[in-house]
């Protein structure tokens, strides 16, 4: 417990210096020390927001929360800052990092470490379409087979409807065929959202490995637990069969449903609009 | 749909209610929000053009959110490993024991007479 003690005098010392590039040395210097999972202690006693310039600002205490490169920590949409400031007051004693999702795709979306464009997100997102999980089918043993075809088509069937996706699952390793026609849809699609929504939406992708399902959990038309047992189908009828290992299985469990739902309620909150319209008739004199 | 509705803003409750020990909860700015939004909600669902059930999918969402955070690291606590054995604890697991090393304040063997 020695390394978070020592950063913390040290970056308290770093804070009552004046001279911000000291600080912002001694912030390079405490980040190349210490390993990223090395937790920092608490700090500070509570987050709240700000408002400035439209966007929303978190406040810990009396100093403004940054990011990774020491940039100002802003988001767009309320809701999301408010869950963010309750993902730093849930901390306790040692900040977590590496569990605060909402946090960490803030940073992503404003930093954008990796220098992608728009088109370079859709394109990624749009590549895991052709390895999607619903679309590789086993077929064997047949109660898998069959489990797989009650839980999974109804979603291809909702693509379909919602979106004309045609899409035909494969059983052996050949890819499943997507027409060219259903890529240009989603590409459209896809595009349509902010670049901030892209991240997420190429965040929760990533953990699940299955766009069908993103897509149905961000149109709401399935919850986060469906979404996820939806996707590790296979391992819950394999753990149903031989045992769940509580310190795997559920952890897996509960660390994809928070990606999940971290992902789904930042995307909800950047592509939200203002939906509150004041009557015509109470025209501003 | 107005019985699952205060459902989930009750366990939402519940667990900003972990979060904000201290605090009471109708001050928190978090459940503030909430709270307005899921009665605007009840009461003009129809009139701002929101989809259906869109506030309460969200609300549902944030609280899987909040609940499946909270199981995680209550598991992680409970199986995190507790560092390396010592080497006296492994050498003792198969009935070894380390040898004694010299120091000079111990009291000398006395020389064989």
């Amino acid at each position: 417990m020695a390394a978070p003690l020592v950063s913390q005098k040290f970056l308290t010392s770093c804070l009552k210096s004046k001279n911000i590039s000291h600080v912002f040395e001694c912030v390079k210097s405490v980040r190349n020390l210490h390993n990223p999972r090395d937790n920092l202690k608490k700090f500070y006693r509570q987050a709240t927001i700000a408002t400035s310039d439209g966007w929303y600002e978190i406040n810990l205490d009396k100093r403004k929360l940054r990011t990774p490169h020491g940039n100002i920590f802003r988001v767009p949409s309320e809701p999301l800052a408010l869950a963010v400031a309750t993902e730093w007051n849930s901390q306790d004693k040692v900040i977590n990092r590496h569990n605060m999702h909402l946090t960490s795709l803030c940073n992503t979306a404003l930093e954008n470490p990796f220098h992608r464009t728009r088109e370079q997100l859709t394109e990624t997102i749009i590549h895991f379409l052709e390895t999607d999980t619903i679309c590789y089918r086993l077929t064997e043993p047949p109660e898998l087979e069959k489990m797989e075809r009650e839980q999974w088509d109804p979603i291809l069937q909702w693509a379909a409807d919602r979106y004309g996706l045609e899409i035909t699952p494969t059983c052996s390793i050949a890819p499943p065929i997507v027409s060219d026609e259903s890529k240009e849809i989603i590409r459209r699609h896809l595009l349509s959202y902010s670049d901030w929504a892209l991240f997420g939406y190429h965040f929760a992708v990533d953990s699940i490995k299955s766009l069908l399902i993103i897509m149905a959990l961000v149109d709401k038309h399935i919850g986060v637990e469906t979404a996820v047992d939806l996707a590790r189908l296979e391992q819950y009828f394999q753990t149903s069969r031989w045992g769940s290992v509580e310190w795997h299985h559920d952890v897996e469990l509960y660390e994809l449903r928070c990606r999940l739902s971290a992902a789904a309620l930042f995307i909800h909150w950047c592509s939200e609009s203002s939906t509150i319209k004041q009557k015509a008739a109470l025209a501003p004199v | 749909m107005a019985s699952s509705a205060s459902r989930v803003l009750r366990s939402l409750a519940k667990e900003l209610g972990r979060v904000y020990r201290k605090e009471k909860l109708q001050d928190v700015p978090a459940y503030a929000y909430l709270h307005e939004q899921m009665k605007n909600f009840e009461v003009t669902d129809e009139k701002i053009c929101r989809a259906h059930n869109e506030v309460q999918h969200v609300a549902e969402t944030y609280l899987c959110y909040l609940e499946s955070l909270r199981k995680q690291e209550e598991l992680s606590q409970q199986y995190k490993g507790r560092g390396e054995r010592s080497v006296e604890s492994s050498a003792e697991i198969v009935g070894l024991k380390l040898p004694k090393l010299f120091s000079e304040d111990a009291p000398a063997d006395k020389p064989d007479p």
